[in-house]
């Protein structure tokens, strides 16, 4: 039995039976050794592995149009990584209140929001917010504070009890004579109140601004917070702790009654994304190490050959672990899925090393014996599968899809480990196990017992039809190739059934194009008006904007509106006279006349009237009651007045505001469009949707032929998918290269080194068909696929044909256990794989998906093909057990 | 994200109208509490006649509604009232805030020089001239 083929191969195979044999002697060192080595990697991951699914950290940072899109970020900070509360309401003032505490609520916790802008809310809306109204609607709003000048007048004059008596006394006769409008009424039954709360012994100051309340203000019932939360990078969850007091305010807000809250964001997206891809990771971890144990367990001709494989994963997995954070330090949105890669290709090198030691055994060898042999023999096809492999992965670093690049880095390394612990770890535990020799031996001689040839003629027709439908369906597949693409749009990629998701969703079907807006910044007057002239002018542009587009719209008329009121009211309120409790008295009393008069009155409308009789009663009841209580008739007095002086300064304000100009325009406005040194953004959005690649690719096309400095999401969509298409050609073509020198002086046939490529570009051909198919496109998490493609087929193939080649004393591969190997393998990956499909994320579902479909194809490839290829490239049929 | 507020924006301000009632008080002041022009008329609260002033203060008392009356009577001119006839509800309704600046301004400037004795004396004199205009309105000729 030849161990490998050729003089580098027996050197290889010298060197690996040297340092298994060393190992198999000292089995207790050699197994302290790896626990030592994992003990010391999962100290180092447990402390600086973080995990980072930020989708710009997959593409490299360098590139033009990614590092444009990082410059214009830099100057625009408050348009990344923010939470965006949406506020909906049944009744719109409702809505906006809620906006407003909740920005109150974030701008009280500094430590945790940076920037809180709650359009609508806060000073610069409170000031201005008159000129955002339609211009009819300012109008009636010029003419209802007209209609107040008696009340401003007469309580500015005398912002007392005895301003009160001036009003009541003017109002009187005017409603004495039926003339008073429904206001009055609320007026009075405003006051009313407050007089029955001082009749009380409480405090209820009058309400001005309520008074006006009597009818749905707002036209809006969706109002917005942006915040920009506080990272801490030196946690695994940079965004933990703001994410969670944005939570408990979502939760508290939406506890009230008529209020939705929900909240998204690019930060609350990726955060979410975070705890969705480490809970799936995690979780498919642990699901794909029982299915792999399960899969051993009945695949392996003994229950204790587990232990080895077992040993190897555990062991492997956390050295790994430690490599990844000295090497590479975090983990990416496709690295995230490292254990489940590891386990699932480490689990391999196992099956392969113990079915051949079984072998072994099985034909008398001792159990040391037995363990040298199997690592003497499968050494080198694994070394070269770890050539393979890590070629495939490493190929990346070629390009600028740094997030692959860091992936094969880590499977790299694993492979490597794997390696090393199949020739030395698993041989020193086996030659530690209490096998039963005869166990194996009955199981083998079935394996070899004539029954297996029982029906060759069945099975090779078998096999000749399946390799028909194979090359049918990679015909079909060689069609749809042309229509393999690759979605580079990150939301793809997120749980849909996550709240920010969710939201995020609800407020794009509202404002798509927005979603995808791309910008260009300019400095204003004629460079920036030629420039957003020509971008108009496209027919994929929807609209172009700047600052202007949120300052009101028609100011000068609208002021007219107003400002003619300045000068109709008064402009300050005079300090009130000392007033003594006689006085107070006094003027109380005569109030109490006028809304008697007011009540009495036959012609008074009916709610004149009622609200007058009410107030009539608790002005007597006050006076009769109270009054004379120390301090009673201040505290009713403050209590009408104190909230006077607030709501005049707002009229005033109102009634004297300037034009909003991009100067004066609230901050988060500003700091959203104009950079710290004078320019402008100007937003494109686009008339497509952006969710079909096509209509992206196409306005990007459009946009930066009509400006390359524009710059933006869509932009670096587009390069990024550009990247990644580079990536695969250059890396297949690279990794097919290197594959066949690492295997030209080992194999030295052209046959064989063909018949080792063969059915792994079948598999690859079904594989990108079955994506157009099915609807699958690439993404950044499921084209770890393709590399991995690579490796796990040259593997099987190497495995096969070297068997094939090497033990002639087997007759054929098929009545050895390494076509058993190949499929326990297989079906091992596809378990480990498989358990990410279940993932909510939908990026690591896709990657589960296809990873298992090409695994799949990959093993029907290797047992089916590859046996009937040999078949025809040596002119003698494979036995049927194949 | 910040784009989905713009869109929004001009229509969430109309409740800058919560600043105001959003009715109008009509006419609760219909005159001023000139004198002189409307001199032995309804409209007259005859403060100077009714009321005592220190000779500084007469100068200046005179000389408010000396403005007054003159204002007073462009606007009267301005919208038809006769200051002689009946007092028309619906033109003084018309002239309202006309009229009422005028006397807003005046009260500040009276104010300004009365003592607060005094200057209660005033208001209740223009009340009560107020009060009678408004009621006159409805008396039958």
């Amino acid at each position: 039995m030849k161990p490998a083929t050729g003089a580098p191969g027996q050197l290889l195979a010298a060197l690996i039976s040297g340092l298994t044999t060393w190992c198999v002697r000292r089995p207790v060192i050699t197994l302290l050794l790896f626990v030592a080595a994992a003990i010391a990697g999962a100290a180092i991951a447990a402390k600086d592995l973080k995990i980072d699914t930020d989708p710009s950290l997959m593409i490299s940072n360098d590139l033009p149009a990614s590092s444009a899109y990082q410059r214009f970020q830099a100057k625009f900070p408050a348009l990344n990584d923010t939470f965006v509360l949406i506020i909906d309401g049944e009744a719109p003032d409702k809505a906006r209140t809620a906006a407003g505490q909740i920005a109150d609520a974030m701008k009280r916790r500094p430590d945790l929001f940076s920037t809180v802008f709650a359009p609508g809310n806060g000073p610069f809306f409170e000031t201005y917010g008159a000129l955002y109204l339609p211009e009819a609607k300012v109008k009636r709003l010029a003419e209802d504070i007209k209609h107040l000048a008696p009340l401003f007048n007469a309580l500015t004059l005398q912002p007392d009890l005895a301003g009160f008596d001036d009003l009541f006394k003017q109002i009187a006769p005017v409603a004495e004579i039926g003339e008073a409008p429904d206001d009055v009424a609320t007026l009075l039954a405003a006051v009313s109140q407050t007089v029955q709360a001082a009749r009380q012994g409480r405090s209820k100051p009058l309400d001005w601004e309520g008074l006006g309340r009597t009818e749905p203000q707002f036209g809006e019932t969706r109002w917005y917070v942006f915040a920009k939360p506080v990272l801490d990078y030196t946690a695994i969850d940079a965004a933990g702790a703001p994410m969670a007091e944005a939570r408990r305010l979502v939760a508290k807000f939406a506890a009230q009654d008529g209020i939705k809250v929900q909240l998204t964001g690019d930060a609350a997206l990726n955060a979410e994304e975070l705890e969705t891809v480490t809970k799936g990771a995690v979780l498919a971890g642990l699901i794909s190490f029982a299915l792999v144990t399960i899969t051993v367990l009945v695949g392996l001709p003994a229950v204790l050959l587990v232990v080895p494989a077992l040993a190897l994963i555990v062991l492997g997995l956390l050295i790994t672990a430690g490599i990844a954070t000295l090497t590479v330090g975090y983990l990416n949105m496709i690295s995230v899925a490292f254990a489940v890669l590891y386990i699932g290709l480490g689990v391999d090198y196992a099956v392969h090393v113990v079915l051949r030691f079984a072998e072994e055994r099985a034909r008398g060898e001792s159990a040391q014996a037995a363990a040298i042999t199997a690592a003497r023999h499968t050494g080198p096809p694994l070394a070269l599968c770890t050539v393979t492999t890590s070629l495939a992965f490493l190929t990346f670093l070629l390009t600028d899809f740094v997030g692959m690049a860091q992936l094969g880095i880590i499977s790299a390394a694993g492979v490597t480990i794997a390696f090393v612990s199949s020739v030395t770890l698993i041989p020193a535990i086996l030659s530690l196990l209490p096998l039963p020799r005869e166990k194996l031996t009955a199981k083998f001689s079935r394996l070899r017992s004539p029954n297996a040839e029982a029906a060759p003629e069945f099975g090779s027709r078998l096999r000749t039809g399946a390799t028909i439908l194979l090359a049918v369906l990679a015909l079909v597949s060689l069609v749809l190739l042309p229509q393999a693409r690759f979605d580079s749009d990150p939301i793809n990629l997120k749980d849909p059934q996550s709240d920010a998701m969710i939201a995020f969703t609800d407020f794009a079907q509202r404002l798509p194009g927005q979603m995808y807006a791309v910008h260009l910044v300019a400095k204003p007057g004629a460079e920036l008006d030629a420039a957003a002239k020509a971008l108009e002018a496209l027919p994929e542009v929807a609209s172009v904007s700047t600052i202007t587009s949120v300052l009101p719209e028609n100011q000068e008329a609208k002021r007219a509106h107003l400002n003619a009121l300045a000068s109709a009211l008064p402009s300050e309120i005079l300090p009130s006279s000392p007033m003594s409790d006689k006085e107070r008295t006094e003027y109380l009393g005569e109030i109490l006349a006028s809304v008697q008069q007011m009540a009495a009155s036959q012609k008074a409308q009916p709610a004149v009237s009622a609200a007058a009789q009410q107030l009539a009663g608790n002005l007597e009841g006050f006076l009769n009651t109270r009054a004379e209580q120390p301090g009673a008739l201040a505290a009713l007095e403050s209590a009408l007045i104190e909230r006077f002086p607030a709501f005049f300064t707002r009229i005033r304000q109102i009634v004297t505001l300037d034009a909003v100009t991009p100067d004066n325009v609230a901050q988060g406005f500003k700091e959203r469009y104009v950079t710290a040194d004078g320019r402008w953004r100007l937003e494109i959005v686009p008339k497509d949707d952006m969710r079909d690649s096509a209509n992206l690719e196409r306005f990007v096309a459009a946009v930066t032929r009509a400006n390359p400095e524009v710059t933006g999401a869509p932009v670096d969509i587009d390069e990024a998918a550009g990247v990644v298409a580079r990536a695969i050609l250059i890396t297949y073509g690279a990794a097919f290269m290197l594959v066949v020198i690492v295997l030209f002086p080992v194999l030295r046939r052209a046959r064989d080194i063909l018949l080792v490529l063969a059915p792994l570009l079948l598999a690859v051909v079904l594989m990108v068909g079955y994506t157009v198919a099915f609807g699958s496109p690439f993404n950044f998490a499921n084209v770890i696929v393709l590399p991995l493609l690579l490796g796990l087929g040259v593997d099987s193939a190497i495995h096969y044909v070297l068997r094939a080649r090497a033990d002639p004393s087997s007759g054929t591969v098929s009545r050895t256990w390494t076509p058993r190997a190949v499929m326990i393998s297989a079906f091992t990956t596809m378990g480990s794989f498989g358990t990410l499909w279940l993932s909510a994320h939908l990026g690591l579902a896709s990657m589960g998906e296809l990873l298992c479909v090409a695994v799949f194809f990959t093993l029907m490839c290797t047992l089916v093909v590859l046996p009937q290829l040999i078949e025809w490239t040596s002119g003698k049929p494979p036995p049927a057990s194949a | 994200m910040l784009e989905g507020s713009k869109g929004v924006l001009r229509s969430r301000f109309e409740g800058a109208r919560q600043a105001a009632f959003g009715a109008v008080f009509s006419a609760a002041l219909l005159c001023a509490g000139a004198s002189a022009a409307s001199a032995q008329t309804i409209y007259d609260s005859q403060v100077l006649e009714r009321m005592e002033f220190s000779p500084a203060q007469r100068a200046q008392v005179e000389k408010i509604i000396e403005e007054s009356d003159k204002l007073m009577a462009e606007i009267f001119q301005r919208y038809g009232i006769d200051p002689e006839a009946k007092p028309d509800f619906d033109k003084l309704y018309e002239a309202r805030h006309e009229l009422q600046d005028l006397e807003a301004n005046e009260k500040r400037k009276m104010k300004a020089i009365l003592s607060r004795q005094q200057f209660k004396y005033y208001m209740g004199l223009l009340q009560q001239t107020a009060a009678n205009v408004i009621r006159a309105t409805r008396n039958k000729p």
